[in-house]
């Protein structure tokens, strides 16, 4: 089964990070992505852009009205995720704990179960992808499964997630979702777009009054 | 309640853990396999009235693991649900054997699966108690002094957790086992301590609460023979509990152990409980669960407070802070330096905890009785008032009155 690691980042460390840094960071994952392949365990994984750099459609008396910014108002961002494909969840805790991000920047892992599997994100090397995140609660969403359908890859509801956090050098498990509260990541989907505009238009298409907010992020990595 | 319910009522208590541990291995949807149990249950309420059959085991297990699996094949007619995830869920496949002799006992992986540290610790505590030790919702709700409601939902998210996460059904490997132990063995603690340090409430429910906890302890020592921690907590439970008449008046007045009436002890479950002891300290037990009971054991041995060995207990509580420094053992060590040094020194002991401690009734509450013991009693009536600022039930309460009205009436 496919299981998503959303990686959470403390947005003000991110930001004080010198380009050599990020490098250095960015390039540890890659032993990691080998070791993964090798199992046959890696489906996805990407760096987002800087979430002040993002747009989030709200749906206001019927239309989708786009905002400056990240869906979440917190110090605490999504900085980029993997998709595994694990057997268990315990297959999975193993190798969210051992991901090179938990060492560098990650503030937290959430893993989450994604039952239906993530598309192959096409486009071609150069393309620039984006990523849309929907955010709703049970009651806009409809109860358990409710509007995080196509084009979204639907996650497994909050209540079926664990969050990594390093306390005192150990990895600490906990029961649920990193962020609080009743509006959570439920969907995702990745497309590529001439431009944020350009992909914000996309968003547009998906939204509905139905649904809940959709974060449009840049991502960072090219395509693989 | 008829008689043949109440009966019922024993064999769902006793049955449950093993019925549905096994139709787990068989159907790994924890939700509808827990429904498929309950419905095995009815039926057997109903069809049983005038004769059981011959294996009750086998019968529900087979009776549940039939229906869970129906129910699963009537969902792959829909095209949510793929043949693969299907096979899947269906886990170990075979049929139910038909004999009680031939099943296996599932028990353990159903303990590990409801303790798995990707639960709270309140999940794991309540779904223990639900699908382990075989409790119903109504009586969850009313130990815990909570609503049926509430519990109930609790049970749903969390066996739904565990089977959209895909917690593994299964027993840790050995490399795992002792970490994962650990939390199985802290769900019981928390069970017994929920009942053993309340002292406010209904005593019977507070009995309820230790008798289940020892009853888990005595079952994941019967699963697992030869992990001497899980021994060891057996026996601090039962050294405890074994002081349970001694502890409160008729009138649910507190009574602190140096005052208590040894002859209410339970003196056959002491002797048991430190024969388990041994053996598990000989098998090699040194961890926090068997210096507790190592400590407990002391208590229990001596005649009368008097001679209680408290130079052996202080050095116990000296391992102890290495392996395990919470508030409440840095307090109850230095209470035991008072008692083996004398109060000086157990004030001095007292004195290095006050910022740790400074919140805690019982901090103030020894620190008021050590100074009374030097007869500076306007110093041990500040001490007793701050600890009846921080102190919270009632019967504690009464009784910290009663010692500051001692000390007030003691003042020149």
């Amino acid at each position: 089964m496919q299981y998503v690691f959303l990686i959470y980042l403390d947005e003000k460390a991110n930001l004080a990070r010198t380009e050599a840094e990020i490098k250095i960071s960015m390039a540890s994952h890659t032993p990691y992505i080998d070791m993964l392949r090798r199992n046959g365990q890696y489906v996805a994984s990407d760096a987002l852009g800087a979430p002040h750099t993002a747009r989030t459609l709200r749906t206001s008396s019927g239309k989708p009205v786009a905002t400056e910014g990240p869906f979440a108002e917190s110090r605490e961002q999504l900085g980029g995720f993997y998709v595994v494909d694990a057997k268990d969840l315990d297959e999975a805790i193993a190798l969210a704990s051992s991901c090179p991000a938990m060492k560098t920047v990650a503030v937290a892992i959430e893993i989450r179960p994604m039952p239906a599997a993530l598309p192959r994100s096409g486009g071609s090397p150069g393309d620039h992808r984006y990523m849309l995140a929907l955010y709703g609660d049970d009651a806009a969403l409809g109860g358990d499964d409710g509007g995080a359908g196509p084009p979204f890859t639907k996650l497994s509801p909050p209540g079926s997630a664990t969050t990594l956090r390093l306390v005192d050098g150990k990895i600490a498990l906990s029961d649920g979702p990193f962020a609080d509260g009743r509006e959570q990541l439920r969907g995702v989907c990745i497309v590529s777009a001439d431009d944020l505009d350009a992909a914000v238009r996309l968003a547009a298409e998906a939204a509905d009054a139905r649904r809940g907010a959709i974060e449009v992020r840049s991502i960072r990595t090219p395509v693989m | 309640m008829t008689g043949a319910n109440s009966t019922l009522g024993t064999l769902y208590r006793e049955e449950h853990a093993r019925v549905l541990s096994s139709v787990l291995a068989r159907v790994r949807d924890f939700p509808l396999a827990e429904e498929c149990v309950q419905d095995a249950f009815a039926k057997a309420a109903e069809q049983w009235r005038t004769e059981a059959p011959p294996h009750p085991r086998a019968w529900l297990i087979r009776v549940a693991t039939n229906k869970a699996i129906d129910r699963l094949r009537r969902r792959a007619k829909f095209p949510e649900v793929e043949a693969e995830a299907l096979a899947e869920l269906e886990g170990e496949g075979g049929p139910v054997p038909e004999t009680d002799s031939e099943l296996h006992d599932e028990r353990l992986r159903l303990v590990f699966t409801c303790c798995h540290p990707a639960l709270a610790p309140e999940a794991q505590v309540t779904l223990t108690l639900r699908t382990v030790a075989g409790l119903t919702t109504q009586e969850i709700a009313r130990l815990f002094f909570a609503e049926p409601e509430a519990i109930a939902q609790r049970l749903v998210r969390t066996q739904r957790k565990i089977r959209d996460a895909r917690i593994p059904y299964a027993v840790p490997a050995a490399e795992a086992l002792a970490e994962r132990l650990g939390a199985v063995l802290l769900v019981v603690y928390l069970v017994f301590t929920e009942g053993y340090a309340r002292t406010g409430g209904d005593s019977l429910v507070r009995a309820e609460l230790c008798d289940e906890a020892i009853r888990l302890g005595r079952l994941i020592v019967e699963l697992l023979p030869s992990e001497p921690e899980a021994q060891s907590l057996l026996a601090l439970m039962l050294l405890h509990d074994a002081r349970r008449d001694a502890r409160f008046t008729a009138d649910g007045e507190v009574v602190l152990l140096e005052q208590q009436d040894r002859s209410k002890w339970k003196r056959s479950q002491i002797a048991e409980a430190l024969a388990i002891l041994e053996e598990a300290l000989n098998a090699g037990a040194n961890g926090p669960y068997a210096l507790q009971a190592a400590i407990a054991g002391l208590h229990a041995r001596a005649p009368t407070a008097a001679d209680t060995d408290y130079l052996q207990i202080l050095a116990i509580y000296d391992l102890l802070i290495a392996i395990q420094r919470t508030p409440v053992i840095e307090l109850n060590r230095a209470v035991a330096v008072a008692m083996a040094h004398g109060p000086e020194a157990g004030l001095k002991a007292l004195h290095a905890l006050r910022l740790l401690l400074g919140e805690n009734h019982l901090f103030h509450a020894a620190r008021a009785d050590l100074l009374a013991r030097l007869g500076r009693h306007a110093e041990a009536a500040r001490a007793y008032r701050a600890a009846l600022v921080h102190v919270i039930h009632p019967a504690e309460k009464r009784f910290l009155e009663g010692r500051l009205a001692a000390c007030d009436g003691a003042k020149p």
